[in-house]
């Protein structure tokens, strides 16, 4: 029985979710240490209300919780397999990996953000959808892009759920054309940024240019990838994944769907959890699916020591 | 000719057999030796049946295979009726293995798709079981085959239990030919309770660390069939075993079959159908069957493997299913595929995806998920003579030299979970075969084997439909509101009613209020076990009460 960590993306933020870190643990002090170091601010100035309106705070404040919450883990004995990290999530995933260390990991995602969010100011965004298997979305994408401005199935997270990035004008005439074609969720979501998409290639080359020089390890752990739903286990694959998945489709589904087919049975979500969790429950209802929240650490090392036992 | 050899095969056996004579004593390897003894006895390029299907593996072999040094063993061409644990695909990463012939692989799908994308796995072929059985003994004869068995004794008699599955035929294939058959056991004593396989076909065991991985794939749980299975099953018993007296059968894995049989022994009982129908099968032992079992209903039961939990119930049931002195089942997939393709009168099965000729596939979306019995039994073997009456009320026309056809039925809900369609357009599969380089689209079963198709909506009796318009016409008028069903026309299906060639549940004499779960025989397992008077003992994760 394999035990994965999963390292949400955005869309999981919660204003306030570094504050619940506990600091006289020695992972939250190490980890809230090198942070203040890099950005040169307190942690606790980045996970306001205010400032995750934008997604440079997003995704610092995403990768500071990921790596902080799997540390924590790991020093409580847990044994992850394989590491998975959702868009975002992938540079935490990375780093516990041992990929990149957390301070390359900072620099690259604030980096990312910037470039991001100064990619498409206004009039893009995504939707989310539900109902459809992939392959029939993307049929209707495809007779869509014919007529309007070209949009782009960017997520992928299970059979039936997907991301639809592009102009927003756009979106919502295929959305009242899914809709007819009796799809059971179609709606946009509140972001501004059109990400995993040739939309952004250039952020993606931005990327890889900042990723070049640096020097990697090989990883630890298996890491499981995004824009290809692949196993990689070298420090170069990882490193390819990390720029192309930002202008690349999330392959969630596959990439998840591949770890249980290796023998991934227990799926431990890192906070703020709750998204990935619910995928993985409605994709593999024969695995165990555990939410790490801030206060209940002590609860998913019973969980997960428990489950080890099972299987003896 | 002089200085021709005639026993290089013999030979060469002889010299691997040889070269581990310091790891072996008589035919008894040691586990801790095992992977030094396979790097001997494997040589690169070997032809390897490893056993595995849908339900036993041999999986310490596969493990041990799985550590082997790619250095000494590699381009293995592997051999197996199911891909379905992750060293299978290992041994692939690893290079110890390149190529692969199999049937089925459902709990690898993904993997398999992304390995032949990746030209990590070159695919020989995706066979139905008897093909993949039957090039055993013609182009695939194996080299070394990897099996597992319950016990042995030290001479290497086999004792395969109520899991005898296809072990028999790969080891025939392999022993015969000068192969080299080594053998998993579970544990090694002194007296066997029989002998499944004789000890002059194999040449090693070798007590493995924990018993074979086995697992329960036939248990179906009563309380997740709904009331539209039910009222397809109606229709189904109605619109086709009652109207063609079919007696002789198999059925699928699905819950539409699972409410089958826990419909004959209330619904088809009051309908008088007793003994008329469904008399003789080819089957898993089903939980499902055994209130038809317990109420008369049954009289055999022929099993391709066993069904974790129905031992002692199958034991104390001779009458009905196939023992062994001992008193334990004996199955034979080789022998039940047979039987199921061409002795029994129809196959019944379910499937994700149907097009418009009837064309069926369960691989979807870039799975490479391949097929378990159903392309083997769900096909018409076009040169079987056989005079049941349902094979002859198959006959459509006054041709003298007409000889009928096997009932192939294809049982579905229009809608998957999730709002998909199972009649669709274009087969996902054609896509999944573009880009897996496959020469052969994965087509589960083909639209001109099926003779009926029933939903919810009712049965097309495709076998009658005369040319290819009118087939698709009947498949639209019970496709409901999928976009094939919507194609259809009122007055298009008001003549092929009357025509016989579409039934809906008012034709059949099938009230759609009727179909309630208490129409079921049991509603839960633990209703199976009271049914079994206890003999059947669920696996834990059916245990909910």
């Amino acid at each position: 029985m394999k035990t994965v960590f999963l390292f949400p993306g955005q869309g999981s933020q919660r204003a306030g979710m570094l504050k619940e870190l506990p600091l006289n643990d020695p992972a939250v002090a190490e980890i809230f240490g090198i942070a203040e170091k890099v950005l040169g601010v307190s942690v606790y100035t980045l996970d306001t209300e205010e400032r995750l309106t934008s997604t440079v705070y997003v995704q610092l404040c995403l990768l500071i919780i990921g790596v902080v919450s799997a540390k924590r883990l790991l020093a409580k004995g847990i044994k992850a397999d394989y590491v998975a990290g959702h868009s975002v999530g992938a540079f935490a995933a990375a780093v516990v990996a041992e990929v990149l260390s957390f301070e390359q990991a900072l620099r690259l995602v604030h980096k990312r953000g910037m470039l991001m969010e100064q990619a498409y100011p206004k009039g893009y965004g995504m939707a989310a959808m539900v109902g459809f298997s992939a392959t029939r979305l993307q049929a209707y994408i495809q007779e869509h892009n014919a007529a309007h401005p070209e949009v782009y199935l960017s997520n992928i997270n299970t059979a039936d759920q997907q991301v639809v990035a592009g102009e927003i004008e756009s979106l919502n005439s295929l959305i009242i054309t899914l809709q007819k074609a009796g799809i059971r969720k179609a709606q946009l979501l509140n972001v501004s940024v059109p990400s995993h998409c040739p939309l952004l290639d250039d952020v993606s080359v931005a990327l890889a240019k900042q990723l070049a020089p640096l020097q990697l390890s090989e990883p630890q752990i298996p890491y499981a990838s995004n824009h290809n739903g692949r196993l990689l286990k070298t420090a170069e694959a990882i490193k390819t994944d990390l720029w192309k998945s930002v202008a690349a489709t999330v392959r969630w589904y596959d990439a998840t769907t591949l770890l249980y087919e290796l023998g991934a049975r227990i799926f431990i979500e890192m906070a703020p959890s709750g998204v990935l969790s619910k995928m993985a429950g409605s994709t593999f209802p024969e695995a165990q699916v555990i939410e790490l929240e801030e206060t209940n650490i002590d609860t998913v090392v019973w969980l997960w020591n428990n489950y080890q036992h099972e299987q003896n | 000719m002089s200085g021709t050899s005639w026993t290089t095969k013999r030979d060469e056996k002889a010299r691997r057999i040889k070269s581990i004579a310091h790891l072996t004593t008589n035919s008894v390897l040691k586990k801790e030796n095992i992977v030094e003894a396979l790097e001997h006895l494997l040589q690169p390029g070997d032809r390897v049946v490893l056993e595995g299907d849908n339900q036993k593996q041999a999986s310490f072999l596969s493990e041990s295979l799985a550590q082997v040094d790619a250095k000494k063993v590699n381009n293995l061409h592997m051999i197996m009726s199911s891909i379905s644990r992750p060293e299978h695909l290992d041994v692939f990463e690893k290079g110890i293995a390149k190529k692969i012939d199999f049937s089925f692989s459902g709990p690898q799908s993904l993997r398999v798709s992304q390995m032949i994308e990746d030209n990590t796995l070159e695919i020989g072929g995706i066979h139905t079981y008897l093909e993949l059985y039957g090039r055993l003994f013609i182009d695939l004869i194996p080299n070394v085959a990897l099996v597992a068995a319950d016990k042995a004794d030290r001479f290497g008699n086999l004792y395969t239990g109520p899991n005898t599955e296809e072990t028999p035929a790969i080891v025939e294939a392999t022993a015969f030919k000068d192969g080299i058959v080594i053998v998993q056991v579970n544990e090694i004593v002194d007296v066997l309770p029989r002998i499944d396989i004789p000890g002059s076909w194999v040449d090693f065991v070798v007590e493995a660390d924990k018993p074979y991985q086995l697992e329960a794939l036939f248990t179906r749980d009563p309380k997740l069939i709904t009331e539209l299975h039910i009222l397809i099953g109606m229709m189904t018993i109605r619109g086709v075993y009652e109207k063609h007296k079919v007696k002789t059968l198999n059925h699928g894995i699905g819950f539409n079959t699972a409410a089958i049989e826990l419909l004959l022994p209330t619904y088809a009982e009051k309908l008088g159908l007793k003994g008329k129908i469904a008399t003789n099968w080819v089957l898993n032992p089903h939980p499902t069957l055994i209130p038809a079992i317990e109420s008369g209903w049954v009289d055999t039961v022929h099993c391709f493997g066993g069904e974790v939990g129905m031992e002692a119930y199958c034991a104390a049931r001779p009458d009905v299913f196939f023992t062994g002195k001992d008193g334990s089942l004996r199955s034979n997939r080789a022998f039940a595929q047979v039987a199921g393709q061409y002795a029994v009168d129809m196959f019944v099965g379910s499937t994700l995806q149907i097009d418009r000729n009837g064309n069926s596939s369960t691989v979807i979306s870039g799975r490479l998920a391949g097929f378990g019995g159903a392309p083997n039994m769900g096909h018409d073997p076009r040169g079987r003579r056989h005079s049941s009456e349902a094979w002859l009320d198959m006959i459509t026309t006054n041709d003298p030299l007409a000889k009928g056809r096997k009932l192939v039925v294809q049982t579905v809900e229009t809608f998957q979970n999730g709002n998909t369609p199972v009649f669709v357009e274009t087969l996902d599969a054609i896509e999944v075969a573009k880009k897996a380089h496959l020469d052969i689209a994965p087509v589960m079963i083909y639209g001109d084997d099926v003779t009926h198709v029933v939903t919810e909506e009712g049965v097309a009796y495709i076998y009658k439909a005369e040319g290819e318009e009118e087939r698709r016409q009947a498949l639209s008028a019970i496709a409901g509101v999928t976009p094939v069903g919507l194609t259809a026309n009122a007055g298009i299906i008001r003549s092929l009613r009357e025509k016989g060639v579409v039934a809906y549940p008012e034709d059949l004499g099938v009230q759609r209020t009727e179909a309630k779960r208490s129409l079921l025989a049991a509603k839960t397992v633990q209703e199976l076990v009271e049914w079994s008077g206890g003999l059947y003992n669920p696996p834990a994760k059916f245990k909910n009460w």
